[in-house]
């Protein structure tokens, strides 16, 4: 028995859940004094001391099923981090029709895949690897941001004629596609829309926000499903009730002021004159005043609801939120989200009559606004939080404006959806407004959000 | 009084009105037998505190009950010295200090005749025990319920470590205090924010869901008793259905209870969507969700189960 634990906790352990042996020692002892054991009661008793968080629950079924009923890995599912790639579904047919694979017109993607299909997963992945990690020298002529869209466009393609060229050949043999020629198309699809991961994940590492649903929380806003959205959305709200709590907290132990004689004497004539209770003076904390602008134009917008929700779920931490939303022109949306709950929000916030979302973004025009109309917004307190890629469409950029707004503001971080390789592609004005920002970074998912707004709490 | 099995366990908790699934009153048992302190997560409502209520009910044991919250410190769940019952006493027995000190050629000396009686005035006669002290000097075996530790601050998470780990208390000026009787510990948590991994390998761990629906109808039917079958399977239809719904705040057991007693006391027999949007209140305690449910209400109580 006490071998089977070890092992099992062994696993647990190679799966990424913390089990000690004292861990191990409970267990066994708690099984030697259950009376008699069955199946259901043994996995209570081990569950109740090798799990202990809610949140891990799947993964332990997983294992715990693996090792004592040697159930099949069905593939579906979070991975351990990091793993996703090596899980490489086990096809059935052995003899691929090698010309069906390779197609009428064989190029550099289709062979890859091919060989992929047919057990070398190599080359497909070192290929993909090199489209995700190519950076281009910006083209004099023709500005754009589009090549690494378009060259992960044809493996995506390649990945579709392969699929329908392989349905075919089975039809015409007069069976069914099988199931793991099916789950390899899949995999080879979603490597080739998986975003790559674009910090190094060894250097960067706060076990603080950890939330163990680390595929979800890296996963760009801009690639969730529905379902999804609404888990990440849950997430949040746990994450952000977490860091409300840590922020009380601390701003507690800040409170603290100097020594309150008056009320301290008082207290003391209880006992006789004899101060035995100090009353402290307690100082209101000193909280930022962010003004946060929002460009909601396109790929933007999926990032910034976020955003806004979050500053607005985190309101007691600030001394004041307020809040712009864009796309040519300028409009305040504070008072929806304070009055309303997310969704009645954000709908009305797109129905202001200054948004319109089939006009141009125009960043220079922006700026020029809120300095001029929103003076108010800005002072020496606040925290100038601009949300949007600052493609400007090629409108004149006007920097001198953002300059000026910066002289009246604490600090300006622009916050961009573009991880930075693509900063200097197409109509992305970022150089020229990065000399007046004093921070520039990126922020795609919910993981990099946490992780900025609790360095701005905090 | 303690369990023979696991089957003893479940049959003195139903006897108590507590319907506990398998892995509960294994875990129970588990804690029982080991003495190691059952650390009960879940969210809100789904009978954690019952739990801890229901074995010190079946087990008739007092429960001696601490419920945290933030700023919880040792001075209001250990000990605390009652300094205004020393200073009292001192006032009252002030000739005899004077008697002591009668004579005495230095104030050195009198300090030193003093001080072979302080213990008069550091004596268990001046502690006012707060809970957990309560729960370890009971000569008899208690269960202690430690509510909602979540809500209590990381210090009083690091103090708890000494106190579940071996039962013993140090009070400086008296020594350390060893327990009389173990008791038995639940603790609670809304998982609003995660305990240290320390506490939580010091506990076994128990997770509670919602129940399933069978065993929903069998809490309400032993909670309100003489409620009808038809009505009982359509709330509970329906509690389905809203659970399933996308709420700021989901309705759990105690609401399903509340809304059965409430329909009985108006003597609705048939839960229709009138009647259901009367008593909505009690499930639904945010406007934006009563006003989500009132809107699916048609079709929550559209297909009633067979």
């Amino acid at each position: 028995m006490l071998n089977a634990l070890t092992g099992f906790a062994a696993c647990l352990r190679s799966y990424g859940l913390g089990v000690s042996t004292g861990e191990v020692l409970d267990c066994s002892r708690a099984l030697a004094a259950l009376p008699q054991l069955d199946a259901a009661r043994f996995k209570a008793v081990v569950q109740g001391h090798f799990l202990k968080s809610h949140r891990d629950r799947d993964r332990f079924l997983r294992v715990y099923d693996l090792f004592f009923h040697g159930g099949a890995w069905d593939g579906g599912g979070d991975s351990p981090p990091g793993m996703e790639i090596l899980d490489f579904p086990i096809s059935e047919f052995n003899d691929p029709p090698p010309d069906i694979l390779a197609g009428d017109t064989p190029d550099a993607d289709t062979q890859a895949l091919a060989q992929f299909m047919a057990n070398d997963p190599q080359p497909f992945l070192s290929r993909i690897q090199a489209l995700q990690t190519r950076a281009e020298a910006p083209s004099p002529l023709f500005r754009s941001n589009l090549s690494q869209l378009t060259s992960r466009l044809g493996m995506v393609m390649a990945v579709d004629r392969m699929a329908s060229r392989l349905r075919l050949w089975f039809d015409d043999q007069g069976q069914a596609l099988p199931p793991g020629v099916a789950a390899r198309l899949e995999r080879a699809r979603q490597l080739a829309v998986r975003e790559p991961v674009t910090e190094n994940p060894a250097l960067v590492r706060d076990g603080e926000d950890g939330s163990g649903d680390g595929d979800l929380a890296r996963r760009s806003f801009a690639n969730l499903s529905g379902p999804e959205l609404i888990q990440v959305r849950a997430l949040m709200a746990e994450w952000v009730r977490r860091l409300k709590d840590r922020a009380g907290r601390r701003y507690r132990v800040r409170r603290k002021g100097g020594l309150d004689l008056k009320k301290t004497l008082r207290r003391a004539a209880r006992y006789q004159g004899v101060p035995l209770d100090l009353v402290f003076r307690e100082q209101p904390p000193k909280r930022g005043r962010v003004t946060a602008l929002c460009d909601v134009s396109g790929s933007v917008w999926s990032t910034a609801r976020f955003m806004l929700q979050i500053l607005h779920s985190l309101q007691d931490c600030f001394a004041r939120v307020r809040s712009f939303v864009f796309v040519s022109d300028l409009a305040e949306v504070t008072d929806y989200f304070t009055d309303h709950d997310i969704d009645t929000a954000v709908s009305q916030a797109l129905a202001c009559p200054e948004i319109n979302l089939a006009q141009r973004t125009d960043y220079g025009r922006v700026f020029h606004q809120l300095h001029r109309e929103h003076a108010p917004a800005l002072d020496r307190k606040t925290t100038l939080l601009i949300l949007g890629d600052g493609r400007s469409n090629h409108y004149n950029p006007q920097a001198h404006v953002l300059e000026s707004i910066r002289d009246k503001c604490r600090r300006i971080i622009w916050l961009t959806p573009e991880p930075t390789a693509q900063w200097s592609l197409g109509d992305c004005e970022l150089p020229t407004y990065a000399a007046h920002c004093h921070e520039i970074r990126t922020l795609r998912n919910l993981e990099q959000l946490s992780r900025f707004v609790t360095e701005l709490v905090l | 009084m303690s369990f023979a099995s696991i089957e003893a366990v479940q049959k003195a908790l139903e006897t108590a009105g507590y319907m506990a699934d398998g892995s509960t009153a294994t875990l129970v048992f588990v804690a029982l037998a080991t003495g190691k302190p059952l650390l009960v997560e879940g969210p809100a409502g789904v009978g954690k505190t019952q739990l801890a209520k229901s074995v010190a009910r079946c087990l008739e044991r007092p429960l001696i009950r601490l419920q945290c919250y933030e700023g919880l410190d040792e001075s209001k769940a250990l000990y605390e010295w009652e300094y205004a019952k020393q200073l009292l006493y001192t006032q009252m027995v002030k000739e005899n200090i004077q008697s002591i000190t009668r004579g005495a050629d230095s104030l050195a000396q009198a300090v030193d005749r003093i001080s072979l009686h302080e213990d008069a005035f550091f004596s268990e006669r001046f502690i006012q025990p707060r809970p957990l002290l309560q729960a370890i000097l009971s000569p008899e075996p208690t269960v202690l319920l430690i509510d909602e530790v979540d809500k209590s601050d990381p210090e009083f998470e690091a103090f708890l470590l000494e106190l579940l780990s071996d039962f013993t208390v140090t009070i400086p000026e008296l020594g350390t205090r060893k327990p009389v009787t173990l008791p038995l510990v639940f603790l609670t948590s809304n998982n609003y924010r995660d305990m240290s991994d320390a506490l939580k390998r010091r506990c076994i761990h128990l997770y509670m869901d919602y129940p399933d629906p069978g065993r929903e109808a069998a809490i309400v039917e032993a909670r309100v008793p003489g409620i009808r079958r038809r009505l009982l399977e359509q709330i509970i239809h329906a509690m389905g259905g809203i659970r399933n719904l996308e709420l700021k705040k989901r309705p759990c057991i105690s609401e399903t209870i509340d809304w059965a007693r409430a329909l009985m006391a108006l003597e609705i027999k048939e839960l229709t969507p009138e009647a259901a949007g009367q008593t909505l209140g009690l499930v639904c305690k945010y406007k934006g969700d009563h006003d989500r449910v009132a809107q699916a209400l048609d079709q929550l109580l559209d297909s009633p189960p067979c």
